[in-house]
């Protein structure tokens, strides 16, 4: 709806002609700038079906610089609007939101904006994701209609909605681990913590996941589990997958903005059924009267269960959300919104019960998150101040996780917890409960562990907007200032009873971990402008974020990101047949991830090195003895916050009926967060059972004291009948490695999104989306890793000596013989929607095709050639064929250099260390038994294909969505994922077998959903 | 417009269900596959000595489903098979005896692939080796030479709180069988890769064991050996508790008592295998001399040495030629991994075949139709399922003949033995046990076939 008013002015098209100079001026000498009288815009918002006004509606104009709430009768009014061309959204919930275009003018009469009401009645309703066609970079909009026709559990459904995304194959929540999402990326296996670097926003409030801390043997770093947000109160869904204002940060990765349910509405119940879960939902908006505002209830119960035919292991999720908003000042024009959330989940997951599990043996992982924020939005409409938003939110999170699991021994076990150095012998519990070795007698026992986790954050902001227009430019200038303190409230991992903590164990309370605070500012310009059909969106931002680290040597931490994006539009011929609108985008940005508490604050780690062995005896106890190694996790003072560079361009054309968008991106992680080990030499003695042998003191009589320095083994004569003896002993020389966190190589994604959407076809009632993304992602580490087989043994009995120097390895780990993975895929989805407004269907037809799937591992080295093939797969040097050309081969990994215990300072080159040992290993032993040791340190492929590129052939699946509205009182939604349950073969071209999709993870499996919906 | 609509939806539906259904039609009007039969014919390929002999049995094994046939030869030592499609293994043992020795005649072959292009021509060549036992001189009455697994409890017992299986108490007994004392030293022990027989075994390609016409075995992860230079007297035995070597039974009133200064026991905590779970310190009464050394591989990360409690294929075997076991591992050239993902973790040994002295080829009970042999034909050309975590136990069955030839076993032997587990017992009704406790000396049956020389026992011989 255009408002064609009066001719642009003289003046105006002065301006337009500087447009240059008012740009640079915008950014230098924006606050300075004054401003002319200008008119007042005013309107009603009205129900397009009963012509009754709307109260309560959201009217913006612009991107939101300026805004307001219509009252009582569904007026509003916007005094002091700048002359020229407005874009006037109207939102009210119920509704859809209609954008009108507007030009402003000194007589500018009312506007009537009318809404239709929100269902599919309407001619237009989507239920795919919307490319957002007004934003300077890529993000796609989700909105309700397209979650209620998904009929989604977890917050993660929503991405299956993305171009080229597939359906979630996780079919329930009950997993025993977290759920997570992330953005442009394949998280299964990729480098730089993709799921880390994701952030997600429910209703403005950032959901924090920096204070954890991994379960032991975890190297990877993991965003917020999805599973505790709920979903049926979301009301939008807003993916930015390309760059992100400079509002944002904490992140490398994309962001997800959920947006819940907010204004009046009638009571809403829903009940969903799935194979694996059952869900119901109550939703109510309730209008507190003229000037009460609007406050907003719902809850939700979720029960998921792992497998239907053994209903016991389970996760739950019970959530209830309160959202109260009301606006002031409607009428002076300088509104005051204040908007207050509180939501809690409580629920998790649980295996207690399931007959197949011992009596009282379980897993429970609580999922309780308490979210509550309050938000005050005013627009002073000040010279120099248009509007002013403050936000102060808090976040809490109990993932208190409890295992408890029987045990029994018929031998004592020595468990060591000391956190000191020395040797300690094992000590009963009733003896010593605080011994650094504690004795477990044999028997039955049940061990419960717990884990105790309680993240809490809490965070404020401040942001301004200055909004401007000079004939045909609109600039908003952005400024902000944030504060994030983030503390774990949690004990971390303990045993209700610590007679029987398993060896190894040593309590970490999380809350000892001093509270970690991030302070960001960023400054943001956004100047759109424009003539006819061609307009200029320009983005320009900076952000800054610094971290102080308190008990850390990091201690106080910058860094800047800079982000830029831009969109052009071309052409805009909204009556023209075929090209309608041309428009281009494209962006520059860097972006941040702050560490969480596992990178800052690495917990110390020990090695338990078996001292003294005495015999078992008759009741079963042993007092064993330890040498307690502590690891402290070192420092390093290189260490560079994880970030990501992103590259971004697209095209959004609207042809005919028919729209088509498409995106290239290019996606740098740089210095992403990986360990590493450094080793250490160092001795210690170990006493075996022979030097007890010759003792003359009974075996019961026998006291056993260690020196906890010197490690020198006693026995004394409990009855005092015989002197003490000193025990033998043998020095055993090894290596302590200390983990250290480190930057690892920078690596890319890449690839290209579009979306097509063909219109509708009026006889059939029915649109054709075409979406389909190609991605391509290739990590390759050459990170120094040093690797020693600490647990074995050399030839002559003594530990291992030397240590390997890698190029790369594992991104999660340590040494490997594939330094990298190179994958690339390509899929498309068409979805074929018939909407039939008469009857209140709609119905889609989905086909979700893989129709290239690449992956192959790599060894590679910028400094020269990694790995190398050998003729059979015992061999140790090069066959003279290339490593990988994708051909059957084995293939070995020297270290580039190796190091000993004597020198550790000396780094000799592997290779031809190697090469002059075995050619002299017949006429000299030494160099035999370096041969013969050395060759410990190669690292080799099993299977002669493990280089070889896998190509699997396409595969698809089906499915199908139906929602029907009942009148308006109800609403049925049913669909079945892979219907026709596709067990087709696909080729894997690595080793040329086939491969039944059935049950794999090519495809979702089969499973349908059911969801009413009642409106009293 | 409700015209449009109503011609809308049945347009659509057409095209779902036309897409439905091809898929679900397909198993409805797909005739039975017709049952086609192929012919396979097996011949024994005698050593040079040894002539083609009628009614020797030939056993043919479908490698995918476990199905097995039987046939027996003709004269000219061809025994035929008629089988459907499949791939299969064929093995035969035969014994055949001279004035001084007996002869172990055993073979196998595998990959045997049929399909529709069989043709039967060539039949399937079965090349048997030939082991010489020597018989007897006078007065003495055992035909065989050499030490042999007895006894190989590996399966563990229900604990006594219903929990399920304790199983870190695997034994196994090594027994003289022959008249000769036989030396320890430097006798050891380990097991083939794939861990299990119905697991992944990345030796075995196209059908068949890549070290078939090799000369070795794998020993997976090293080796376990007795440094000792204690002698075993004939029809004596020695115990090796292969993990922990205590008491279990005041805990575990099912499992073995180890506390014995007899015994001997797999502990070596310095090699790496310092995992006090599986490996506690072993009872105080028994001897360090009688601690055996581990070889623990380059690469094993696995802090614990333990044992397949299902299906292992279990072999002793000892160094010749003054060669050492412990420079013969520390050699690259005579490892190799077994591991799909290039893990070093996964060593083996290549134990030349030559050095076996006996080896036990065990399957799943109820896997065996996936299960595969990783003993070659020359250690055992059989196997012997099994079923644990109840206490059962894999016991050498017994020579009657050689057995009640000894003059002094006269009234000692026991006979209606009853131990055996369902259909599988001792075929010569000897109860071993009971007789030796009688005084007996027994000769226990060897001829390579594990199929043959071994039975599932009940109980562990060393419960009480």
């Amino acid at each position: 709806m255009v408002i064609p008013l009066h001719p642009i002015s003289k003046n105006e098209r002065t301006t337009l002609k500087n447009t240059r100079l008012i740009i640079i001026g915008l950014l230098l000498l924006a606050p300075g700038a004054s401003r002319a009288a200008a008119p007042v815009l005013r309107g009603t918002v009205i129900d397009a079906r009963t012509q009754s006004p709307v109260p309560g509606a959201a009217v913006a104009v612009g991107a939101g610089e300026r805004w307001t709430v219509t009252d009582d009768a569904g007026v509003f009014r916007l005094p002091n609007m700048a002359p020229g061309a407005v874009r006037i959204t109207v939102a009210c919930l119920g509704y859809v939101k209609k954008t009108v275009d507007a030009v402003v003018a000194d007589t500018l009469p009312e506007v009537v904006v009318a809404l239709e009401q929100d269902n599919l009645r309407l001619a237009d309703v989507v239920i795919t994701a919307q490319p957002d066609r007004d934003g300077a970079t890529s993000s796609y909009i989700i909105d309700r209609a397209s979650l209620e026709h998904l009929q989604m559990l977890n917050i993660a459904d929503a991405l299956s909605l993305l171009p080229g995304a597939q359906t979630n194959h996780t079919q329930h929540l009950a997993t025993n681990g977290a759920q997570h999402l992330a953005v442009r990326s394949n998280i299964a296996s990729e480098d730089g913590n993709p799921t880390f670097g994701t952030g997600i926003e429910v209703d403005g409030v950032r959901l924090a996941h920096n204070a954890t801390f991994n379960a032991d043997g975890e190297t990877r770093l993991y965003g917020v589990d999805t599973r505790t947000v709920a979903t049926a109160n979301v009301a939008s869904i807003e993916v930015v997958t390309g760059i992100p204002s400079v509002q944002y940060g904490d992140l490398t990765n994309g962001l997800v903005k959920v947006q819940t349910i907010s204004g009046a509405s009638p009571l809403q119940a829903t009940a969903a059924t799935k194979p694996h879960t059952r869900h119901a939902a109550l939703g109510k908006g309730f209008a507190l009267g003229r000037r009460g505002g609007v406050l907003n209830v719902s809850a939700e119960h979720t029960l998921s269960i792992a497998d239907p035919a053994s209903p016991y292991t389970s996760y739950v999720r019970n959530s209830v959300q309160g959202r109260y908003k009301n606006t002031f000042n409607k009428r002076r024009g300088r509104p005051l919104t204040l908007e207050a959330g509180v939501a809690a989940t409580v629920g998790g997951y649980h295996s207690a019960g399931d007959p197949d599990a011992f009596v009282d043996t379980y897993t429970k992982a609580r999922g309780n998150t308490l979210r509550a924020h309050v938000r005050a939005a005013f627009l002073p409409d000040f010279a120099w101040l248009t509007n002013l938003e403050g936000q102060f939110s808090i976040n809490y999170a109990d993932e208190r996780r409890e295992a408890r699991t029987n045990k029994s021994n018929s031998a004592s076990i020595a468990a060591a917890h000391g956190t000191e150095e020395g040797y300690f012998v094992a000590t009963r519990y009733d003896t010593d409960p605080a011994a650094a070795v504690i004795l477990i007698p044999p028997g039955y026992w049940y061990q419960t562990a717990i884990t105790d986790s309680r993240p809490v954050t809490f965070a404020g902001h401040l942001k301004g907007y200055w909004t401007r227009r000079w004939g045909a430019v609109r600039n908003t200038l952005l400024a902000g200032v944030e504060l994030t303190g983030e503390r774990n409230a949690g004990a971390g991992l303990y045993y209700d009873d610590r007679r029987y903590a398993p060896s190894g164990w040593r309590p970490y309370r999380f809350a000892a971990v001093p509270t970690l605070y991030h302070t960001a500012w960023y400054v943001e310009n956004k100047m759109r402008w424009g003539l006819g059909g061609t307009q200029w969106l320009f983005v320009a931002g900076v952000r800054g974020d610094a971290t102080a680290v308190d008990a850390s040597l990091y201690g106080a931490v910058a860094a800047l990101s800079p982000r830029f994006s831009l969109r052009y539009r071309i052409i805009e011929r909204p009556q023209a047949m075929w090209l309608r609108s041309l428009t281009l985008t494209g962006g520059w940005g860097k972006a941040v991830k702050l560490p969480s508490f596992e990178v800052l604050y690495p917990r110390a780690s020990y090695r338990d090195l078996l001292a003294f062995a005495p015999g078992t005896m008759a009741d079963g106890t042993s007092f064993t003895a330890y040498y307690i190694s502590p690891h402290t996790a070192q420092h390093n003072p290189a260490l560079r916050w994880q970030q990501s560079r992103q590259w971004e361009v697209g095209l959004e054309a609207k042809i005919g009926q028919g729209a088509v968008t498409i995106a290239y991106f290019y996606h740098l992680t740089r210095d992403p967060y990986r360990y590493t080990d450094v080793y250490t030499p160092f001795s210690y003695k170990f006493t075996g059972q022979e030097a007890l042998e010759q003792s003359t003191i009974a075996s019961v009589n026998r006291n056993y004291v260690i020196d906890r320095t010197t490690g020198v083994v006693t026995v004394i004569d409990r009855t005092g009948a015989l002197p003490s003896e000193a025990l033998a002993y043998r020095e055993r020389r090894t290596f302590k490695s200390n983990e250290v966190m480190t930057n690892g190589t920078p690596f890319a994604r890449q690839g290209v999104e579009w979306v097509i959407d063909f219109g509708k076809i009026p006889l059939l009632h029915t649109s054709v989306r075409f979406d389909g993304q190609y991605y391509r992602y290739r990590s390759l580490d050459e990170t120094l890793l040093a690797y020693s087989p600490t647990a074995q043994t050399m030839a002559d009995g003594n530990p291992y000596k030397y240590v390997g120097y890698y190029v790369g390895g594992s991104s999660s780990g340590g040494a490997a013989v594939s330094n990298g993975r190179e994958t690339r895929r390509l899929t498309a989805n068409l979805t074929v929607t018939t909407h039939l407004p008469a009857i209140r269907l709609i119905l889609s037809l989905r086909v979700e095709s893989t129709l290239y799937n690449y992956s192959r591992y790599l060894s590679a080295y910028s400094g020269g050639g990694r790995g190398f093939a050998v003729e059979h797969e015992t061999d140790n040097f090069p066959s003279g064929n290339p490593a990988t050309d994708n051909t059957d081969r084995y293939v070995v990994v020297y270290p580039l250099y190796y190091s000993s215990y004597d020198d550790m300072t000396t780094l000799v080159p592997f290779a031809e260390a190697y090469a002059a040992a075995f050619a002299a290993r017949e006429h000299d032993p030494a160099a035999r038994a370096l041969y013969n040791e050395l060759s410990k340190l190669l690292l080799r492929t099993n299977t002669n294909y493990y280089f070889n590129a896998d190509r699997l052939s396409a595969c698809y699946s089906l499915s199908l969505s139906v929602t029907k509205e009942l009148g308006d009182v109800a609403t049925l939604a049913f669909s079945a994922t892979n219907f026709t349950n596709n067990a087709q073969q696909v080729r894997s071209s690595a080793r040329g077998t086939q491969i039944s999709v059935y049950g794999s993870t090519y495809i979702p499996k089969f499973y349908y959903s059911l969801t009413l919906k009642v409106k009293l | 417009m409700k015209k449009t609509t109503i011609k809308s939806i049945l347009l659509y539906a057409a095209a779902l269900v036309g897409l439905a259904v091809p898929t679900a039609c397909e198993d409805e009007i797909t005739p039975p596959p017709e049952v086609k039969t192929f012919t396979v014919s097996v011949q024994l390929v005698y050593p040079d000595g040894f002539a083609p002999a009628a009614d020797v049995r030939v056993v043919l094994r479908n490698i995918a489903t476990g199905a097995v046939d039987e046939a027996f030869t003709d004269a000219d030592g061809v025994a035929a098979f008629v089988v459907i499609a499949g791939i299969f293994e064929a093995t035969a043992s035969e014994e055949r005896a001279d004035a001084l020795y007996r002869y172990l005649l055993n073979g196998a072959a595998g990959n045997i692939v049929v399909t529709e292009a069989w043709t039967n021509d060539p039949p399937v060549d079965i090349t048997l080796t030939v082991t010489p036992v020597a018989k007897p001189s006078e007065g003495d009455a055992s035909p065989y030479g050499k030490l042999v697994i007895k006894e190989l409890y590996i399966g563990g017992c229900q604990k006594d709180d219903g929990s399920g299986a304790f199983q870190r108490d695997p034994y196994i007994v090594l027994y003289n069988n022959s008249t000769q004392p036989a030396a320890l030293e430097g006798v050891a022990f380990s097991t083939c890769f794939a861990h299990n027989a119905h697991g992944t075994n990345y030796f075995f390609v196209d059908n068949a064991l890549i070290y078939a016409a090799d000369n070795w075995l794998p020993a997976s992860y090293g080796a376990w050996y007795i440094p000792g230079r204690d002698t075993l007297a004939p029809g004596e035995q020695i115990v090796i508790a292969m993990n922990a070597a205590i008491d279990h039974t005041g805990v575990y009133s099912n499992s073995i008592n180890f506390a014995s200064p007899d015994y001997y026991v797999a502990y070596h905590p310095e090699s790496g295998y310092s995992n006090t779970t599986y490996h506690p310190a072993p009872s105080e009464v028994i001897p360090t001399s009688h601690y055996l050394r581990a070889i623990r591989l380059a690469g094993v990360t696995a802090n614990a040495w333990t044992f397949s409690v299902n299906s292992p294929a279990f072999f002793i075997f000892l160094p010749r030629d003054n060669v050492s076991l412990i420079d013969f591992s520390a050699a690259p050239e005579n490892i190799i991994l077994h591991s799909s993902t290039g893990s070093a973790s996964q060593g083996a040994i290549k134990v030349p075949r030559t050095w076996v002295i006996d080896g036990i080829e065990v399957f799943q009970e109820d896997r065996i139709a996936d299960s595969k042999k990783r003993m070659t034909a020359d250690i055992d050309v059989g196997y012997i399922p099994f079923t644990n975590s109840y206490g059962h136990t894999l016991y050498r069955n017994v020579d009657k003949a050689a057995t009640e030839a000894i003059l002094g076993n006269a009234g000692k032997i026991v006979y209606d033995y009853a131990l055996g587990w369902e259909e599988s017992t001792d075929p010569s009704g000897i109860d071993a046990e009971a007789s030796i406790r009688n005084g007996a000396h027994i000769i226990y049956k060897d001829s390579n076939n594990a199929s043959n020389d071994f039975h599932q026992r009940s109980r562990a011989s060393l419960r009480p």
